[in-house]
């Protein structure tokens, strides 16, 4: 069962769930707190964000075939580990429900009009708890198999509204730069981004475990390049303003360039596209908080935890919070930091502690050594 | 609030059922029970407070009681 997940799947899965998320639902954000510093700040951002990934890379290959779970009790002890652990688990679902609730609120906001929220959410929790259950390689098959129709998709909806932008405006993106404009989206991507690092909780499942970072710098760079063909045409179709106040900015721009034509057909495509990577998203995430439960529980097998876990992000998602808008001022402000302990500071603490029990055992099992010929 | 907890005694009785179908420790069963619990209480206790309160309020009280609101 283990060592079976290839560096394809995991480009597949982590550029789908990046470039899925970012477009989807976090476009209006980026747009409101940078307006046209948003591309270089999406650029920089993701960047950074990939760096804050290389100490649970680090650490993760340390160990290639343990799970952090596991051995993490012996690096820095396991009450601290213990809370750490429950931290992450925590965040995972609460990332689950935050998707959730987003995908949710854009089918009630736009298509599904009058159905009950809790039927959207059960409908889509029966399917993630049925991908968790089948398992990391069901869930990243999936992605493989999306992957590449969903990235062409992506790759061209741009070019088909490429006659309704205002191509005078491309200038502003270069004259309106503003480094103080650009902190919020560079702190916001970068969380996006360095949930890449969550892979270090799976790494005994990985097939070449070594070149997973090369694999995450891809996945990065792809992500980005779907992201900011999507921001351009956004920001020269509706300006920096009325960007930022549109829920879902890429749904509008695929509906604005219709002008009489076939395009206004695209709209459904989509959504296929939205819903289909959202889906694999949280059961990624779900997939990880899972199995963490159940290697802190000592019970090997993750199936038997699905369930419950589902059903609470699923009634979780519900009360999450009253309003949409609530979301995304909580993405903006407290949500970074957030994700930024779990991704960043947790890994880099046992990485650090780590460096120093080796050198403390190096240093003593060097010094006998050393004082063997003086005697 | 009902609806949720008959979700979960459904839930909790497959599980169970499916484990002792497999042959798992009763040791294990009763882990996944408890946890099971925990997160039916959990729940229950969001759900119910859904309109007075949720971990985002309290995220915005915090940045804003103990920072200042500076950050």
């Amino acid at each position: 069962m283990l060592k079976n997940i290839t560096t394809n799947q995991i480009f597949a899965l982590f550029s789908l769930q990046t470039f899925t998320t970012v477009i989807a639902f976090y476009t209006g954000m980026l747009l409101g707190g940078s307006k046209y510093s948003t591309p270089v700040a999406v650029v920089v951002g993701a960047l950074l964000g990939l760096l804050l990934c290389y100490p649970a890379y680090k650490l993760a290959s340390s160990r290639p075939n343990e799970f952090f779970v596991e051995f993490g009790g012996k690096v820095v002890g396991r009450p601290l580990h213990i809370l750490f652990v429950l931290y992450i688990v925590i965040l995972h679902l609460f990332l689950a429900a935050l998707n959730l609730r987003e995908l949710a609120d854009f089918l009630l906001s736009e298509y599904l009009i009058g159905t009950p929220g809790w039927a959207v959410i059960a409908i889509f929790g029966v399917c993630v708890a049925y991908a968790v259950r089948c398992g990391i390689l069901t869930i990243f098959r999936t992605a493989e198999g999306f992957f590449l129709i969903f990235a062409a998709a992506f790759f061209f909806i741009p070019f088909i509204g490429f006659q309704e932008m205002e191509l005078d405006m491309f200038s502003a993106l270069i004259n309106h730069l503003s480094a103080r404009d650009m902190v919020a989206s560079i702190l916001d991507t970068m969380a996006i981004f360095g949930e890449m690092a969550f892979l270090f909780l799976l790494f005994p499942y990985l097939e070449m475990p070594k070149k997973v970072f090369r694999t995450l710098f891809g996945a990065t760079l792809t992500s980005l390049l779907l992201i900011v063909l999507h921001l351009i045409p956004i920001l020269l179709t509706f300006g920096p303003n009325l960007g930022a106040n549109l829920v879902y900015p890429d749904m509008e721009l695929v509906r604005f360039i219709r002008v009489g034509s076939f395009i206004e057909t695209m709209d459904p495509i989509l959504i296929i596209l939205w819903l289909t990577s959202i889906f694999v998203k949280i059961a990624f995430v779900v997939f990880t908080a899972v199995l963490c439960i159940a290697q802190l529980t000592g019970v090997k097998d993750h199936k038997p935890f699905t369930l419950p876990v589902v059903a609470f992000v699923s009634i979780y998602a519900m009360s999450i919070a009253r309003t949409p808008p609530e979301i995304i001022s909580f993405l903006s402000w407290e949500g970074a930091p957030m994700f930024f302990f779990a991704e960043f500071l947790i890994p880099s603490f046992y990485w650090l502690v780590a460096a120093i029990r080796k050198k403390a055992s190096g240093s003593k099992t060097a010094k006998p050594a050393g004082s063997t010929p003086t005697g | 609030m009902v609806y949720i907890g008959i979700l979960y005694v459904l839930i909790m009785l497959a599980d169970w059922l499916m484990q002792k179908k497999e042959g798992v420790q009763l040791k294990k069963r009763i882990t996944v029970l408890v946890v099971s619990i925990c997160f039916f209480v959990i729940s229950e206790v969001t759900f119910k407070l859904k309109d007075q309160w949720n971990f985002i309020m309290m995220m915005e009280y915090l940045r804003k009681s103990m920072l200042g609101g500076s950050f």
